[in-house]
């Protein structure tokens, strides 16, 4: 299958600021990647140069196409939602409806309005007088219309409340992702949208520090825990990072077999924001 | 191409496929209305106002002279007619230039400013033909809708100043004469194609201060047109930017008038015997919309790749 994202030594600097710093990654048809980084660790540059809003160095085709060129044909197939408030507070939402039923040749009309159909949003609102949740509502209809082959997502849900979050991510998995469909996510929220990712793109000082599917996850990375008293013989088997809590100490190991440690305590397939915390934090002991 | 059928729902028909140039285009002009609608707003209602006055407006104005002005002879009444044209159409349309000229300088800044340049760059829409719709809208759409509105308001307040002659006894100063009212209107729609093209490369310079801009486009774009100038004379004694800046901004008349001289007093007041051909080769219009269309170029140029957001 070809990659629909394949980026190669992606490079670019803001000043002296290194944004990207040699990324290379792919992504195939169908999965939801979750592009998971702390801040400024170049996960918006990345997605800026996959939607050709920023010139930058290196190799990157998207859907076949490079962004740098051929951005106006791209972004038929492509789709983005940036952070909640990018839509312009003058615009009604049946203005918001024509401009894209006029511009977009994938919009499907009905179907956004069959998705504003089951929220409070009144047609004749002005994106001003909606609360920042249904500003959120509104611009995911207006996606969900749009039959596009990849869609970046770039902190979606910043500043919404739990409620409106977890129906965001309800409403894009249930009617929004198919296998023809490839979802870019990048957010904070990592434990709260974790279960949605098939996979992870980790990214540091604008580098990728792992990039894996999901289920490879679990074969590579190991999370033990054990007593804090009977830790030394774990220690012993060189984990890349330990937490200490509650006088149990969690121990993460990568490319050891679950055979060798079983024996040594309660062992399990670390979650992904455990992971990322033990990537990120590298082998320092804390 | 768009090859896919379509729901075309309760879209209007005449809309044509989404996608297709001339639908992306038309949308995207209707668009610039819903954010700025003092582009149709203000025109509209100097309209409206200058209809009020033919309509409340008394004959006080015209007491001083009473015997003589009610015995205009046809020919000037004739010229009364098409003067009020002008006046009309002038009024509607300075009003216009001055909304276009911040219209212009806000557009592509504002954008920028409350990020909704993210939202419109999610969509398949080039940043050359959003430029463009932003000059077809201050160049062409805008001097229309001026048109449109100056004849119309204009044959109303004809109409209501002949009924208050007829029923009221107010002094009949104008005569209609269908062949010069005629001519009066394509003097108007040719002055104004005139200055659209004219004013062109303004349009162009305003839109590309407003895509590069950090802050204040407003500023940007009048400070340098006072300072250089000034640096000019300080440095050199000379006067050439100041002139070229005159010249540039200093409307169409120029361009009519015969042998480079701008027209006077008598031919303006007759609107005949302008020098349209030579306005219209003119080379320095024909320069001007070169200048134009490089500008354009640079404003669609520097939005494709403004990261400020």
């Amino acid at each position: 299958m070809t990659a629909v994202i394949e980026a190669r030594a992606l490079a670019k600097s803001y000043g002296a600021t290194r944004a990207l710093d040699g990324v290379s990654f792919s992504v195939a048809a169908g999965r939801i990647v979750g592009l998971i980084g702390p801040n400024g660790a170049g996960k918006t540059t990345a997605l800026k140069a996959i939607l050709g809003l920023t010139p930058f160095a290196g190799e990157l085709s998207v859907l076949g196409l490079d962004p740098r060129t051929q951005r106006d044909t791209l972004m038929r197939d492509v789709c983005f939602m940036a952070d909640v408030a990018v839509l312009p507070r003058w615009l009604r939402v049946t203005q918001a409806l024509e401009y894209c039923s006029g511009v977009h040749p994938r919009f499907e009309r009905r179907r956004a309005e069959e998705v504003l159909a089951k929220t409070d949003i009144r047609m004749k609102s002005r994106v001003r007088e909606l609360s920042k949740g249904m500003v959120t509502q509104l611009h995911l209809a207006l996606i969900l219309a749009i039959d596009a082959k990849l869609l970046v997502l770039d902190e979606p849900t910043l500043g919404l409340d739990l409620l409106y979050r977890r129906q965001f991510y309800d409403t894009l998995l249930n009617d929004y992702f198919d296998k023809d469909r490839t979802i870019l996510l990048t957010t904070h929220q990592v434990e709260e949208v974790e279960n949605l990712f098939t996979d992870v793109i980790f990214i540091s000082h604008g580098r990728v520090a792992l990039a894996s599917s999901v289920e490879d996850l679990g074969g590579r990375y190991l999370q033990l825990n054990v007593a804090a008293d009977a830790a030394a013989r774990a220690r012993a088997l060189k984990p890349f990072y330990e937490r200490e809590v509650f006088g149990r100490v969690a121990l993460f190991f990568e490319g050891r077999s679950a055979s060798e440690l079983a024996p040594l305590g309660e062992l399990r397939t670390p979650s992904i924001a455990d992971l990322f915390v033990a990537k990120m934090s590298g082998t320092e002991k804390p | 191409m768009n090859t896919e059928t379509v729901d075309l729902g309760a879209v209007p028909l005449a809309r044509g496929a989404p996608g297709a140039l001339r639908t992306t285009l038309v949308t995207l002009i209707r668009r610039e209305f819903w954010e700025h609608a003092a582009l149709w707003r203000a025109p509209a209602i100097v309209a409206a106002l200058l209809m009020l006055v033919a309509v409340f407006s008394t004959s006080i104005a015209v007491n001083v002279n009473d015997t003589h002005v009610l015995h205009l002879d046809p020919a000037t009444r004739i010229i009364a007619l098409n003067m009020t044209q002008m006046v009309w159409t002038m009024i509607i349309y300075l009003v216009a230039a001055v909304v276009v000229t911040f219209y212009t300088l806000d557009c592509l800044y504002t954008e920028r400013r409350d990020r909704s340049i993210l939202f419109w760059k999610s969509l398949p829409v080039s940043d050359g033909l959003t430029v463009l719709a932003k000059f077809l809208v201050a160049s062409a759409v805008v001097p229309l809708l001026v048109f449109v509105l100056a004849t119309a308001s204009h044959l109303v307040a004809l109409i209501v100043w002949k009924l208050r002659v007829t029923l009221a006894g107010a002094p009949d100063l104008i005569a209609w004469d269908a062949l010069a009212w005629l001519r009066g209107e394509a003097v108007m729609l040719l002055a104004l194609t005139l200055s659209s093209l004219w004013y062109a490369p303004l349009v162009a310079a305003a839109l590309l201060v407003s895509a590069w801009v950090r802050r204040s486009p407003v500023l940007w774009a009048t400070l340098p047109l006072i300072v250089l100038p000034i640096f000019e004379y300080l440095f050199f004694r000379t006067h050439y930017l100041w002139s070229f800046i005159k010249y540039r901004s200093g409307g169409i008349w120029h361009l009519l008038g015969q042998g480079g001289h701008p027209v006077d007093e008598e031919r303006l007041r007759l609107l005949s015997d302008l020098n349209w051909v030579g306005a219209f080769l003119s080379p320095d219009l024909w320069l001007g919309l070169a200048a134009a269309a490089a500008l354009l170029y640079a404003a669609a140029r520097v939005r494709r790749y403004r990261d400020d957001t």
